[in-house]
């Protein structure tokens, strides 16, 4: 139902310079709908994600495609526009949430100054009790502390409250556990998916570790140098997983078996290497003597499931 | 006679002022480490870990305690005096080498110390093939190489002396699924060939359990388990133990 | 569909990579004017002439003559040679000094750490021209008891700088991992910290220049600097002040070269620094 796409994004292009770093990524986050990107450093999942917040970086610029939220097309809003959207209907966390606070004022003032541009008033029961649900114990003295007297975890965590507190239709995370210890990573993603399920609220969460996108996911989407690479509800996609690099990055993922997770060899493509052919070729363990023709076009696996390549020719 | 453990800590306490306030960081600490073993240490940020290692290696002072090395006390000595038998790779990887300096630059400055020359060529060739990377990464600078490639020219640096002892703090911690699957393989096949001891900080039950046979579990400064890594997974006493488990994401 | 601000940001960092070179370009020029300043000046600039005192700009003397007949332009080409080199003396000396000690005190902390910085409050307790006034006069006149008499407080800005920067750098883990290398601490202090130190301290040098030369300038225009009848720029205002309407140029030659000179060293400062904030490298 199209009334139900919160977020559309339609053969998305970035680049960097003069080489691509996103090439024709499709895919679409319903209303709560808890959608993951999954893939290693540099396949361009944080890419995607800056593009829809329209962060201006230095070189990355969206050179083609659409993204459509609730109807509107962000790539064609101006700085303004996309203010307006940014806070209340489009909420970010970053990776690293010590440089996302400023370190010489207190939270406290920076709860008020971020809630007051939002139009939305700082009512301390409201913050503190936000603080109670991700675990966060002594409120009132967080609230009075400095980013640079906690920990990255404590700072991910206010960060993730702050973007709760405005209540956003859309919440990005970008690799938002990936700094943390084992028990915190697992207090977040439970908080998240509890922060869905009591606001509605959609999560597009980009993360390389497939333990928590099988967690937490809904949708699996798994890109590669750029590119889409599998795409599916994510028990499909765990249980069979049908493009060869999700089988990898499957095996990668350590468990207590008593044995060490497996390894890809070599590295991907340098940011921004465009590829005629496959670009996972080189290190794919069904390459065949073939070249891989049209390798990025999808095809359905299953109902909801989607991949470009099942592994054989 | 009498086997000596390689390494041993007996009842180490550090101090630290934080925030104004006495914080025991290192609170009675005692381990071992025979020679061809790997402990794993486990816990979260601040329980001590990472304190440790870096008074094993001689880059902190004890407040008390002591530190043998083949049974001799090296407490309070210089890193320049241990580290032919010690060395430790970091969590950051890019930033364990100098900015300014080509990565070959920082290799050699190690392989100085084995060789007391530049014997670098064949050294240098012997080390890539052994971490599997090609040599023209090394004419690079750190911010170039990817945290993955980086790591494996930090424990190349780490292996050209082939120490006795490797401390790996939170080296996988920082690389993403794949690349950190990658480093511990490596890491599992240079200890066979340099028969290691190591040393495995993380705070990743999972990834221990398969690389260590021994792990010690921190919590605020205290080591709450010790066992083989076969009995801290399959039943695990503390209760914290138990938490640490639990929490670990597996597909 | 392009996302673009005001000016790209590969435009931008391109822009200040050429304002950069072009006032690199510009200091460069300044230095080989000073160190020719003998080949260049039209006339010689200590010769007096009591029958063309204080005459106007004209083809042989491009900036006039001042009160004793000397050529106010050659006076202010070689006025360049002693104010800009001896600025840059001074600001190489004191850099050095500075960082130094800054870097040791940095590093070892403990005693060290605060003798010498004590030693620096106390110095910058006085305000540096007063200090630097009060120096020059017991030493008596003349160009070198001046520099001395600026350099007691120059340095201690370097030395705050190293510190910190020393402090900040000597836990990143590539130190670790140097003095596990076997690596002395005058290897470690020398080949790995102050490489990495260094771009950010000579940033400020270039900016010190400026501060340096119109320290000299007033020394020298209190008479406590440069003895006449040696040209420099700050005594040569002091000798034409009251002529200032009766030949102008006499003022203004010396002036306008001083400010010329000193925005160029400023910008240059300015937009290096510009340039590794955008880059952040340095």
């Amino acid at each position: 139902m199209m009334e139900e796409q919160l977020l559309t994004v339609n053969d998305l292009h970035i680049s960097y310079g003069d080489a691509d770093v996103v090439s024709q990524v499709s895919f679409s986050v319903k209303k709560g709908e808890i959608v993951c990107i999954v893939g290693e450093s540099g396949c361009g999942k944080s890419s995607v994600l800056k593009a829809i917040l329209g962060l201006p970086s230095l070189e990355t610029v969206v050179t083609g495609g659409s993204i459509v939220f609730e109807g509107r097309e962000l790539t064609s809003m101006n700085t303004k526009q996309r203010c307006r959207l940014m806070g209340v209907e489009i909420g970010f966390v970053p990776q690293n949430p010590g440089s996302s606070f400023n370190p010489v004022r207190s939270y406290e003032q920076q709860f008020r100054e971020t809630l007051s541009s939002h139009g939305r008033r700082f009512d301390q029961a409201e913050v503190l009790d936000c603080f109670e649900k991700l675990h966060l114990t002594y409120g009132a003295d967080i609230l009075k502390s400095y980013p640079y007297e906690m920990s990255g975890g404590m700072n991910q965590r206010i960060a993730i409250a702050l973007a709760m507190l405005l209540r956003p239709k859309l919440l990005l995370c970008d690799e938002v556990t990936s700094a943390l210890d084992v028990t915190t990573q697992k207090l977040v993603v439970e908080e998240l998916m509890q922060f869905r399920e009591n606001c509605g609220t959609a999560i597009l969460f980009v993360t390389h570790n497939l333990g928590v996108a099988a967690k937490m996911a809904d949708i699996i989407i798994v890109m590669y140098a750029g590119h889409l690479m599998e795409y599916g509800q994510s028990k499909k996609v765990l249980k069979t997983p049908a493009h060869p690099y999700t089988k990898c990055l499957m095996v990668a993922v350590p468990d207590f078996s008593g044995e060490l997770p497996c390894g890809l060899d070599g590295q991907p493509p340098l940011e921004g290497a465009t590829m005629e052919t496959c670009a996972f070729e080189p290190r794919c363990p069904y390459a065949g003597d073939m070249p891989h023709k049209n390798p990025y076009k999808m095809k359905q696996v299953s109902d909801g499931h989607f991949s470009c390549c099942t592994g054989r020719a | 006679m009498v086997n000596i453990p390689l390494l041993q800590v007996s009842h180490a306490v550090r101090d630290y002022k934080r925030n104004g306030r006495q914080v025991r960081v290192l609170n009675d600490i005692s381990l071992y480490l025979n020679a061809g073993e790997t402990l794993g240490i486990v816990g979260e940020s601040g329980s001590g870990k990472s304190t440790l290692l870096r008074h094993i290696a001689c880059l902190d002072k004890l407040n008390s305690g002591s530190i043998f090395l083949r049974g001799q006390d090296y407490t309070g000595a210089k890193p320049r005096q241990i580290c032919r038998d010690i060395q430790m790779v970091f969590q950051d990887a890019v930033a364990s080498f100098d900015p300014r300096m080509t990565i070959r630059r920082s290799l050699c400055e190690t392989l100085r110390l084995r060789d007391g020359k530049d014997n670098t060529d064949a050294q240098i060739k012997l080390l890539m093939s052994y971490v599997g990377l090609p040599e023209e990464l090394l004419d690079r600078y750190p911010h170039q190489l990817s945290g993955g490639q980086c790591q494996r020219m930090a424990l190349a640096r780490a292996i050209s002396i082939v120490p006795a002892i490797l401390l790996c703090d939170e080296i996988t911690s920082a690389l993403d699924v794949s690349a950190q699957a990658q480093i511990v393989r490596l890491l599992a096949k240079l200890r066979t060939k340099l028969d290691l001891a190591i040393i495995f900080v993380s705070h990743d039950l999972a990834l221990v359990s398969g690389l260590c046979d021994r792990i010690m579990v921190f919590h605020e400064g205290k080591c709450v388990e010790e066992g083989t890594a076969r009995q801290i997974i399959s039943t695990p006493q503390a209760e914290y133990t138990q938490r640490l488990l639990s929490s670990v994401l597996t597909v | 569909m392009k996302n673009r601000t005001s000016m790209s940001p590969l435009k931008r960092k391109e822009f200040l990579k050429i304002r950069v070179y072009s006032f690199v370009v510009l200091a460069v020029l300044l230095i080989v004017i000073s160190l020719l300043a003998p080949y260049l000046a039209p006339n010689n600039p200590n010769t007096t002439n009591s029958a063309i005192m204080n005459i106007a700009p004209s083809a042989e003397y491009p900036c006039g003559t001042d009160r004793l007949g000397r050529c106010v332009c050659s006076r202010v080409i070689m006025g360049a040679q002693t104010s800009i080199l001896s600025a840059i003396g001074l600001v190489a000396v004191s850099f050095l000094i500075g960082s130094v000690f800054g870097m040791l005190c940095g590093y070892y902390g403990g005693a060290i750490d605060n003798i010498i910085m004590r030693l620096a409050d106390v110095l910058l307790a006085f305000p540096q021209m007063v200090l630097a006034i009060a120096v020059a006069g017991i030493l008596g006149g003349g160009l070198l008891n001046a520099l001395i008499a600026l350099g007691i407080t120059a340095w201690t800005l370097y030395a705050r700088l190293a510190r910190s920067h020393t402090m900040s750098i000597k836990n990143e883990p590539f130190i670790a991992a140097a003095k596990l290398s076997g690596c002395s601490d005058f290897t470690i202090l020398f080949r790995h910290i102050l490489p990495n130190i260094v771009g950010s301290l000579l940033v400020n040098a270039t900016t010190q220049i400026g501060t340096t030369m119109i320290g000299i300038a007033g020394l020298s225009f209190l008479g406590l600097g440069v003895i006449p009848p040696n040209a420099e720029w700050g005594s040569m205002i002091n000798e034409a002040r009251s002529y200032i309407q009766l030949a102008p140029w006499t003022v203004l030659a010396p002036a306008i070269a001083m400010v010329v000179t000193i925005m160029i060293f400023n910008y240059l400062g300015d937009s290096v620094r510009d340039l590794a904030d955008v880059s952040g490298v340095i």
